[in-house]
């Protein structure tokens, strides 16, 4: 800690170091507070469990690598359904 | 009414000519009415992202079709891009894998060009039909009634080719007979049982009849459902339909003459 602190004060451009994260979700900006797996993504929207499935940047993430898929700052993720339609 | 034999799309196997959407209902339990008055065994659904928002006040589509008693097909309506199309179409496999459905490795391709006239886009349907034919799919295709693309479609390994009656939703029928009697004699040739059913723009039950009585297998609709003042009785009506295209098709019609024939003996008139 002594030595972020010394760091910091020599380089005041430094970011502060944060977890948080933006991405895309469904469309609009979503943000993160810490670094998350498509699993626990979920789980914060409260996603319920129907009929549902995910993209992450355009390619489908099968349900059995929801736990093993690392969401990433940046990352377009798409959760969708069927709706009625021809 | 089983007066009409099924028929098969790939691996799947229909009891019924019909094939209806889900689409613009007044309400889930008057799609439910429909699906049940039409006698469908094959409903088409759409993909959209899930709203995320009161999620738990919407009421689920699926819980108003049976999945004991129909199969869901996918479909890729919406999509203006080959790509597009590719990625709902593995979404809708996703979700059908993992469900109570039947209907998992199959889809509608709609390949759109502009939302004006929703005409197909031929050159992205073409792409994006191969893609998802070596990824496994049975494909049937939605796709404009010009006879050399629908062989071309066939030739790329669809499982089904259906050619649009009129633009979706246009309600003005089959505008082009002789395209789809065209389409039948090169799509069947040698290959009578090879599935072919019009697609969009259907608007009442004669157009249905007409359909099939030109030699399709079926008729996939929406609209002319969905958006009719009485839609439960024009889902009974449209079921009537395919049953009597079908037959009428088969009958063996009497030819047309321009004069008359008269229907009753001439012998025997008490003015003779």
């Amino acid at each position: 800690m002594r030595i972020c602190r010394a760091v910091s004060l020599y380089c005041p451009a430094l970011p502060t170091y944060t977890a948080r994260m933006k991405i895309v979700l469904n469309g609009e900006p979503y943000e993160l507070p810490e670094p998350a797996t498509i699993a626990e993504l979920l789980a914060r929207i409260q996603q319920q469990p129907r009929l549902f499935a995910v993209e992450r940047n355009h390619e489908l993430v099968p349900r059995q690598q929801y736990t093993a898929t690392a969401v990433q700052e940046g990352d377009r993720i798409e959760i969708a359904t069927f709706v009625g339609g021809g | 009414m089983s007066l009409i034999p099924p028929f098969k799309i790939g691996s799947y196997t229909l009891s019924s000519r019909l094939i209806v959407g889900t689409g613009k209902y007044s309400s889930l339990e008057m799609m439910q009415a429909c699906h049940e008055a039409s006698g469908a065994d094959v409903i088409t659904v759409a993909v959209r992202r899930e709203r995320l928002q009161d999620k738990n006040s919407g009421r689920n589509i699926l819980d108003f079709i049976d999945p004991a008693r129909y199969t869901l097909l996918p479909n890729t309506a919406g999509c203006f891009s080959a790509e597009d199309v590719i990625r709902v179409a593995r979404l809708g496999r996703e979700m059908l894998a993992n469900s109570n459905f039947k209907g998992a490795d199959w889809v509608k391709l709609e390949c759109l060009a502009e939302t004006q006239t929703l005409l197909p886009d031929p050159w992205g349907t073409l792409e994006s039909l191969k893609v998802l034919v070596k990824d496994g799919f049975q494909v049937l295709v939605y796709c404009s009634d010009d006879p050399i693309l629908c062989q071309r479609l066939k030739e790329a390994g669809a499982a089904a080719i259906m050619p649009a009656g009129s633009p979706i939703g246009s309600g003005q029928g089959v505008l082009n007979p002789n395209n789809i009697r065209i389409i039948l004699e090169k799509l069947k040739a040698n290959d009578p049982t090879y599935p072919v059913i019009v697609d969009a723009g259907v608007g009442n039950a004669s157009d249905v009849t007409l359909a099939m009585e030109l030699g399709v297998d079926g008729v996939l609709l929406n609209t002319a459902i969905a958006g009719a003042t009485d839609a439960v009785a024009m889902a009974h009506a449209m079921k009537a339909a395919t049953v009597a295209g079908y037959l009428s098709a088969r009958a063996g019609r009497i030819p047309r003459k321009l004069y008359a024939t008269a229907s009753s003996p001439m012998d025997g008139r008490i003015n003779a």
